[in-house]
């Protein structure tokens, strides 16, 4: 018989109130596991989200992000190759990087001579055989907005960019609904946009190849995406290849603050006249999103934290007092202040160590039905149907985390019962 | 510290304990001075508020005197810190209550164990050594029966065994009779002394019960917080 043995006994003791309070424990150890799953699948979602948008990396002309979205042109690269060579052959960044592109913008006005409609637009102008792996990156396999039913048919169902068709632009659902025309159309637009050298505009027409959308309205009511040919002659007419940004894809994100520095020091050893963004940085409100739902997170372990405590607590001043006189007997045999507390914070480990183990195959449990069940909503400032995923198996830290929390809390409650009982009077206790 | 070869197992000097009771002071020792030998069997009587309980506490060190000195084994029982009383009482002291106080979620054969692996035996001897007990008081049959199971003059047995199996100089039993019939009574009282003849342990015993009064070997009176001549 082990103090292990006789803790196990006396959880026991009273079979219906430890099953209630092993229940709260993995009631609550589940529930952290779901919402720590599903602020997993946030961050991952937001990183993909971040660098759909704008890639991991984008490297400017200086002062183009002060001051270059007004007049784009008179920001852009001229010496996108040159960029993009020098990114490629350095063996700190070379083996970090998955895909270097370019991109123009362009912003000016879209007009559809036959609707007789036109709006103004926020033009990329981007390689087509690239631009694809940009917006359908995807490494953590989460199920992407497009393969849900009730949003496909808003999404590009033939690449948005074809080298093979260079007048072919697809422009944002937003956009073709103020504009009046369809994806499959095949409509003819006028795009006009102002040229650097003498600020007189110049004027290309295109075909839409199809509707597309970013998933946040504000974009998607302005976007038109064409070959970057097509923008540089609609920009640039008769001049060598400008860009923009220098998009970079990283093979993995935790690479970019390596990278970000690698870039600082390439441009000071070849004094390039450059600056660079990441993804983060151009879509601040991903991170202040995400910023919110961690404090939200936050704040339910907090409740959930302070709710277990008082249940243990509880529980184990229940046991105490029914207990009083056998803590008495017990302490004349020998047991110690300190044995007693020991006694009762081991009862509290069992507790605490079958709820969290029931706790985690709950959450299992609870995050395959509800992975599985397509419970569909729309995130905050998107215009599209996102599917609930609990990514509780993705990430160790949250089974881990979600465990050793509830069984830290309910060590916690136990504990000021477990003292109380230690510095009871003996006398006193027996007399109980 | 008294000489423990010359000295008797217990002494007490001028006991005096006072209990709060609401805005007043109970005294329920008034000055108590006693010795009592090795070996000896000692029942105590006196009416209930007599302060059998409180002297009784008092000697086992799970009370401290208001004033005066208690020496148990040459040891000032006062002088010692909680780690210190307890490893004392786990040595030295064995404890018979009423209401036999067994831990309901061992067997009779643990509840006897548990004090041996207080004292930090290892396990297989004390397993040995509670189940030698158990024999030695006919309850071999009861040795995996929890206390649930068993009467109450077998679980005063049990308690009894506990109460002896880490040879402690002295066992305090307090009514260690008081629930039990008086057949069964008479032979706890009976094991008792066997165990103090064999053992060669003291036994300090109170109780309302005449008939164990009649067994003793020393009998002490108590009334109103003070010892009185038997």
């Amino acid at each position: 018989m082990t103090s292990w043995s006789l803790a196990f006994r006396n959880v026991w003791r009273n079979t219906r109130r430890s099953s209630a309070t092993m229940i709260a424990i993995a009631l609550s150890c589940a529930g952290l596991m779901l919402f720590g799953g599903y602020i997993y699948w946030a961050h991952l979602a937001a990183e993909i989200h971040t660098v759909v948008l704008s890639g991991h990396l984008q490297v400017f002309k200086s002062g183009f992000k002060a001051k270059g979205s007004g007049n784009p042109a008179a920001y852009a690269l001229a010496n996108y190759d040159e960029i993009k060579k020098l990114l490629l052959a350095d063996p700190v960044l070379g083996p970090k990087i998955d895909l270097v592109t370019g991109q123009l913008m362009v912003n000016g006005i879209i007009t559809s001579a036959e609707q007789q409609t036109s709006s103004t637009f926020a033009g990329v102008g981007a390689f087509p055989d690239e631009i694809e792996r940009v917006i359908y990156w995807n490494p953590y396999g989460l199920t992407e907005a497009r393969q849900i039913p009730a949003n496909k048919h808003l999404f590009a169902r033939k690449p948005e960019l074809d080298a093979a068709d260079p007048e072919g632009i697809t422009i944002g659902e937003g956009l073709a609904r103020l504009l009046e025309v369809s994806g499959d159309s095949r409509a003819s637009l006028e795009l006009t946009a102002l040229t650097p050298a003498g600020g007189l505009p110049n004027m290309l027409s295109a075909t839409v190849r199809q509707t597309s959308i970013r998933a946040m309205e504000e974009i998607d009511n302005h976007l038109v995406v064409m070959p970057i040919t097509m923008a540089n002659d609609l920009v640039f007419p008769g001049e060598p290849m400008h860009v923009t940004a220098v998009q970079l894809l990283l093979k993995h994100t935790e690479d970019l603050h390596t990278v970000e520095q690698r870039i600082d020091e390439l441009a000071r050893e070849h004094q390039l006249d450059i600056e660079h963004r990441s993804g983060w940085d151009l879509n601040p409100n991903h991170e202040r999103s995400l910023n919110m739902l961690d404090m939200f997170f936050a704040f339910s372990f907090c409740i959930v934290g302070v709710v277990l405590v008082f249940t243990i607590y509880n529980t184990m001043m229940m046991s105490i007092v029914e207990r009083t006189r056998e803590i008495g007997a017990m302490r004349t045999m020998g047991v110690t202040r300190h044995g007693i507390v020991t006694m009762f914070l081991q009862e509290s480990v069992v507790l605490g160590l079958f709820g969290g183990l029931a706790g985690v195959v709950t959450g299992l449990v609870a995050a395959w039905c509800i992975n599985h069940s397509m419970i569909l909503y729309t995130p905050p400032y998107f215009n599209v149907k996102a599917k609930l995923e609990l990514m509780c198996l993705h990430s160790p830290m949250i089974i881990v985390g979600s465990f050793f929390s509830s069984f830290t809390v309910a060590m916690i409650g136990a504990y000021i019962p477990a003292r109380h009982a230690s510095r009871m009077e003996i006398a006193e206790a027996l007399r109980h | 510290m008294p000489d423990t070869t010359t000295q008797p197992l217990v002494r007490v000097i001028a006991a005096k304990k006072d209990y709060p009771l609401g805005h007043r002071i109970v005294q329920a020792l008034r000055g108590v001075t006693l010795d009592i030998a090795s070996h000896s069997f000692v029942v105590m009587q006196g009416p209930s508020g007599s302060g059998k309980t409180t002297l009784l506490n008092l000697i086992g060190g799970i009370d401290q005197p208001t004033a005066g000195s208690v020496f148990v084994a040459g040891q000032d029982t006062s002088k010692l810190g909680d780690s210190e009383l307890s490893r004392f009482r786990a040595q030295r002291l064995g404890f018979v209550f009423q209401n036999f106080n067994l831990i309901p979620v061992l067997s009779a054969a643990e509840n006897i164990e548990y004090p041996l692996r207080l004292n930090k035996v290892p396990a297989p001897e004390a397993r040995a050594r509670a189940l030698a007990m158990l024999a030695s008081m006919g309850l071999s049959e009861e040795a995996h029966q929890r206390p649930a199971e068993l009467s109450g003059g077998q679980c005063q047995r049990v308690a009894v065994g506990r109460a002896l199996v880490t040879r402690p100089d002295l066992v305090i039993a307090d009514e260690p009779t008081a629930n039990l019939d008086s057949a069964t009574g008479a032979k706890i009282i009976e094991l008792m002394r066997e165990m103090r003849d064999r053992l060669g342990t003291t036994f300090l015993i109170s109780t309302h019960d005449p008939q164990v009064a009649a067994l003793a070997e020393r009998m002490l009176m108590m009334r109103d917080g003070l010892l009185c001549d038997a």
